[in-house]
């Protein structure tokens, strides 16, 4: 990491602490002294953690358009029961568990060779280009490199009639590490 | 207000961003990386990487503003 990018990231976390504009402006004043270049590119910092509507705040995600491309968007068959009812390979899909940045992931029963449940994910329509494809890949071979007992295991990978990767892995239940953490007071 | 669906377009410039965050601080990089590509909570991944809880709120919360500050160009914020 270059010096000024350490420094403007150093500032930027002790200002962003300021939440009263007055102090925010001091501590500003004082860190970045007459370096008036540092100064304008952590405020343009500070502005951009002010925005509330960006990019990053949720998941880039329509799960209704995951599994149904198809279907029209109306108010009953809801799409993402009609969804439930896919199939992937041996995959049958059975309720949608969690979104995140790039795909959906779904609790679902593998018929063969063995049945049991699994999770599956599998990346969303329109996001299949080059790019996001080779992320996808990439997450799926990290997670298939993983061999820890507390790591979910990748079991199973393939790509779905119309081209999209997705993933197989043991289906974990339990609970979410943030609840775990306020339940135990941890 | 919920933020609009991310175009694919959108998507592949923050991907670009983000390879340019790495370059400078993989750290952070990671921490994204895992947050919005693979769906993980800050928590979580800060467990993964082996960092403490407010090392990766740390890095999440600059990362987030200066890849939004990249993806905005000279856009004023």
């Amino acid at each position: 990491m270059s010096a000024d990018f350490q420094r403007a990231k150093d500032i930027f976390l002790a200002a962003v602490e300021q939440t009263d504009p007055l102090e925010r402006e001091a501590c500003l004043r004082q860190a970045c002294g007459d370096d008036a270049a540092l100064r304008r590119r952590v405020q343009a910092l500070l502005r951009r953690h002010d925005q509330t509507n960006s990019l990053l705040e949720q998941p880039p995600f329509d799960a209704a358009a995951m599994l149904a491309p198809e279907s029209p968007k109306t108010d009953a068959p809801g799409p993402r029961q009609e969804a439930a009812c896919t199939r992937l390979g041996p995959y049958k899909l059975l309720q949608m568990i969690g979104e995140g940045g790039m795909g959906t992931v779904w609790m679902a029963e593998q018929q063969e060779p063995v049945r049991r449940l699994v999770a599956l994910k599998v990346i969303r329509v329109g996001l299949d280009s080059g790019h996001a494809v080779a992320r996808f890949e990439a997450e799926r071979q990290a997670l298939a490199l993983m061999d820890h007992p507390n790591i979910a295991k990748i079991l199973d990978g393939g790509t779905t009639a119309d081209g999209r990767p997705y993933f197989v892995m043991e289906l974990v239940k339990g609970t979410p590490i943030t609840k775990y953490c306020d339940e135990h007071r941890l | 207000m919920p933020a609009p669906p991310a175009s694919e377009d959108d998507l592949l410039a923050l991907d670009e961003a983000l390879t340019r965050l790495a370059a400078e601080d993989p750290e952070a990089a990671r921490v994204v990386q895992l947050r919005y590509f693979a769906g993980l909570s800050v928590e979580e991944a800060a467990e993964s990487l082996g960092m403490s809880r407010a090392t990766a709120y740390r890095h999440w919360t600059f990362a987030r503003a200066w890849l939004l500050q990249e993806l905005a160009g000279d856009e004023p914020a």
